[in-house]
């Protein structure tokens, strides 16, 4: 990031003991872990909590940075790993109702009210089609989309935040949007 | 659907063509080989549509949420807002105010501006009667004022004696008929027979002044004898 003070500085601070450092991580990486994590997760709530324990678990976990990784990677990282977590804890605790109540609750808050009843319907039938296609999806590649086209990051970011090769991710995100293709096509 | 076996082995550039993230020079050569590649050509086209489904429901999910670190910095950076005048939060809340409330708000507004004119021109048309009690405000000269008083005088005076002509007149010092031994003793009597004519049209003498009444009869008999001595002395001399 572009910014004065880089991310790596502002963690050797947090480790020196300024109890503000971190707070300014948690500022600037806050709404893209969010994000990601709705990208993965598909629900609001589910990605705030993931959001809380990210910073939570970094946190904890600043010791162990030794400054190898980017910060952002390093902190996707642990992004991903909550919401992996999450989802496994999910479907042990119900797995055909998990996807009833998400997608009844994901269509209740993604419905745009300035739409006509006929249009919302649809609406919500597209993007529940989309976040169950999304959330099918193997979870090396389903990160690569939410990357992409939730957080917008290019490919180098991306590349640099999973600690991935630039073609690994190219290929991934196009295996992922070829499946993604597949399974919106039985909807049509 | 289309054959997934049938790939032209350029999946990266197609989809570095597809998110605008190849150079100049790598985008001019894809869009060449677009041209001869059917396979490349329909696989944009379907990505493109996959890319709008997720784009779209990014949107409308996202678009609902608050996010914590836009609230944070939000107001963070917001400076703080001033103090809206009275003038302008009068505005706002005109503003805001449904059609009705400002139509009963310049109903009153008229009704007020109606009722002061009123009550002004009624002050400026103040009738002088009401000025006319302090007698100093109607006055305009010291005789004006001498001959009113000298008139009210006057009439009271009328008043007093129409409304009590038997009642005595009231005795003074340089009164003639008190030097006068006959006249003040005829008064006297005068009195006493109104007093005991009035006091027996009432009620009867209690025995406390009957004896009051027999004193000053026999006082009065001993003083007119006594003068009555005299005159008949100066006559016979």
């Amino acid at each position: 990031m572009g910014t004065a003070t880089s991310d790596e500085q502002i963690v050797e601070r947090a480790l020196t003991g300024d109890a503000e450092a971190f707070g300014e991580i948690v500022q600037r990486w806050e709404r893209r872990i969010f994000v990601l994590s709705f990208g993965m997760l598909g629900r609001e709530e589910d990605a705030r909590d993931a959001t809380q324990e990210t910073f939570l678990a970094a946190f904890r976990n600043l010791r162990a940075f030794r400054g190898e990784a980017k910060v952002s990677s390093w902190l996707h990282r642990i992004a991903v790993n909550q919401c992996i977590t999450r989802q496994r804890r999910a479907k042990i605790r119900s797995e055909s109702a998990l996807d009833t109540e998400q997608e009844k609750n994901a269509a209740s808050f993604a419905a745009p009210i300035r739409h006509s009843p006929a249009r919302v319907a649809e609406g919500r039938e597209t993007s529940s089609a989309v976040r169950l296609a999304v959330n099918s999806l193997p979870v090396e590649l389903r990160q690569v989309v939410v990357m992409k086209e939730f957080e917008e990051l290019t490919f180098k970011e991306i590349a640099d935040a999973l600690d991935l090769p630039l073609s690994t991710v190219k290929s991934r995100l196009y295996t992922a949007l070829k499946q993604l293709q597949m399974r919106l096509a039985k909807f049509g | 659907m289309r054959n997934d076996d049938l790939t032209c082995g350029r999946e990266n550039d197609l989809i570095g063509f597809l998110y605008g993230e190849l150079n100049e020079v790598e985008a001019i050569a894809f869009q060449r080989h677009l041209n001869d590649c059917a396979t490349c050509n329909a696989e944009l086209a379907d990505f493109g549509e996959v890319r709008d489904s997720v784009v779209a429901w990014r949107n409308e999910s996202l678009g609902s949420v608050a996010f914590p670190a836009q609230v944070t910095a939000s107001s963070r950076t917001e400076a703080p807002r001033a103090t809206p005048s009275a003038m302008a939060a009068l505005r706002e809340f005109f503003n805001l105010s449904p059609l009705w409330m400002k139509g009963a708000v310049a109903f009153a507004a008229v009704l007020f501006c109606v009722f002061a004119g009123l009550a002004l021109a009624r002050l400026r048309e103040a009738p002088p009667a009401s000025v006319a009690v302090t007698p100093g405000a109607t006055m305009g000269s010291p005789e004006e004022l001498k001959a009113l008083v000298d008139q009210r005088v006057q009439e009271e005076l009328n008043r007093i004696k129409n409304s009590e002509p038997r009642a005595p007149a009231p005795l003074t010092a340089n009164d003639s008929s008190q030097r006068n031994p006959v006249k003040r003793i005829a008064n006297r009597n005068t009195q006493v027979a109104l007093s005991a004519s009035s006091q027996k049209a009432r009620r009867p003498l209690s025995k406390t002044e009957r004896e009051q009444l027999a004193n000053d009869l026999r006082l009065v008999s001993a003083k007119n004898d006594s003068d009555l001595d005299l005159l008949d002395d100066r006559i016979n001399q």
